[in-house]
């Protein structure tokens, strides 16, 4: 055999290895199980933004997941993921007061939800090609959602370079839980549509990154059933929002090892722009340092800033022609950024995690400033512990 | 203007990437790559509780997995 053809049989050999593509979604060679809790805290809101001028309590919800990956064959792979969430407290109802001294009147402080989350996910491979099915379903006692996801990818032959194509359909079915004082809407349905390609490719023997193109549809009931609106001269009345909205992303993913610090650097960038005249980037960094072979901690940083949508207000001062009403602090111009740090320990087949993030919302970062702060914009700590299992 | 920064951001850094400083890595010589850090998600539970979260918070979503299936509606 010459040199020639040793070399082209040990690439050969080579590229049949896991983790050689470039950071493609590989099919699972070893069963993993992945066990997660997580505890979201909301900061309340104080006293001076409520109509009963005292200091509200706003959601916590615990989340605990179930995530188990297992090869099937040589070239096909399955996971299962379950997730239940419980949530309690308060939350925005409808807005009082004047535009520069809005006032907030918050849900009964004893709404209780739970919602539980199922998915399941196949792949098979077949040389370069690898596709995918992933069914889903989330319920909730006011909100069912049934998701179907298909999904193709190709590496080319030296797995230098990949890219994905991928649809998914979503089904939502909406009844409203009723609370004194308000008609909330019950059989409403809501279509969602998503598209999305992305392409990945190795830069050098360090470095990696990907960009993703994305555009969804979504249609029917798009309101948020649980929001009223003051309009003068109407009353209250439900918040309401156009039944269809076109989105459109574009995304760029980063990633760095440096060897002389162990330590890799992930960087994401999005932008995402609606029809709805919303737009927002979002920049993302973390640090996965390896302190030994067992400890590795993981500060990241997350900066979001957005505009509002054209029918947003905080106090509406008229009645609109066209109907649509809202003051959902989700629709207002604001930014947030989030600090987080996550320490995984390693021990044989286990391995611990803890983490800590903590989100912080501000009118003054948002891309529009022709509006006051919304006083339901949020803060909130989550914290989460982990174990994982590999066999 | 500020659409304008961020579009550039997303556009253009990649193609500066790519274009600059692309070069053959051959198989055995992706070790590096391969590590589990260097993964689109690292933890890929943890990633999906975040993009769940941040899903029912802010207006804006990549939207291209269904872990931002649900209401959202508080």
């Amino acid at each position: 055999m010459n040199n020639k053809n040793v070399l082209k049989s040990l690439t050969s050999i080579a590229l049949t290895l896991p983790g050689v593509g470039a950071m493609a979604d590989q099919i699972a060679t070893e069963t993993s199980i992945n066990l997660r809790h997580y505890q979201y805290g909301e900061d309340p809101m104080p006293a001076k933004s409520t109509s009963i001028n005292e200091e509200v309590e706003r959601y916590d919800i615990d989340t605990n997941y179930l995530k188990i990956v297992t090869p099937v064959k040589s070239d096909m792979d399955f996971s299962f993921t379950y997730q239940a969430e419980t949530m309690t407290g308060a939350s925005p109802w409808f807005l009082t007061g004047s535009v520069d001294q809005a006032k907030q009147t918050m849900t009964g402080a004893s709404i209780k939800e739970e919602r539980d989350f199922l998915s399941a996910t196949t792949r098979l491979q077949r040389g370069l090609h690898q596709v995918g099915v992933t069914l889903s379903r989330s319920t909730e006692n006011d909100y069912d959602s049934n998701t179907l996801g298909l999904s193709y990818q190709k590496d080319n032959d030296d797995k230098s370079t990949t890219y994905s194509l991928g649809i998914e359909y979503s089904g939502d079915d909406i009844n409203a839980i009723q609370q004194t004082g308000a008609i909330r809407p019950r059989g409403k349905t809501k279509n969602t549509r998503t598209l999305f390609f992305d392409y990945s490719w190795i830069i050098n023997r360090n470095s990696v990154a990907k960009v993703a193109f994305g555009y969804t549809d979504i249609s029917g009931y798009i309101s948020d059933p649980y929001k009223m609106v003051l309009v003068p001269g109407v009353g209250l009345v439900n918040d309401s929002r156009p039944d269809n909205k076109k989105q459109k992303n574009a995304s760029f993913k980063y990633r760095h090892f440096l060897p002389e610090l162990n330590s890799a650097l992930h960087f994401n960038a999005l932008y995402y722009k609606d029809d709805w005249n919303v737009a927002s980037y979002t920049l993302e960094t973390a640090w996965y340092f390896n302190l030994s072979d067992q400890l590795q901690i993981a500060p990241s940083y997350r900066y979001y800033a957005q505009s509002d949508s054209f029918f947003y207000r905080n106090i509406y001062e008229e009645a609109r022609d066209d109907g649509y009403y809202s003051t959902d602090y989700r629709l207002s111009s604001f930014g947030a950024t989030t600090i987080g740090l996550a320490a995984t320990y390693r021990l044989d087949q286990f391995a611990f995690s803890l983490s800590y993030e903590r989100y912080k919302s501000d009118v003054d970062k948002g891309l529009d400033n022709d509006e006051p702060a919304n006083v339901g914009l949020v803060d909130f700590d989550v914290l989460g512990i982990g174990l994982d299992y590999v066999f | 203007m500020k659409y304008l920064y961020s579009i550039t951001i997303i556009v253009f850094l990649p193609i500066a990437l790519s274009a600059c400083s692309t070069t053959k890595v051959n198989p055995w010589e992706r070790d590096n790559l391969a590590r589990p850090e260097m993964s689109w998600e690292p933890d890929a539970v943890h990633a999906s509780f975040k993009n769940h979260t941040y899903f029912s918070k802010e207006a804006a979503t990549d939207r291209v997995s269904t872990s931002g299936s649900g209401c959202g509606c508080n």
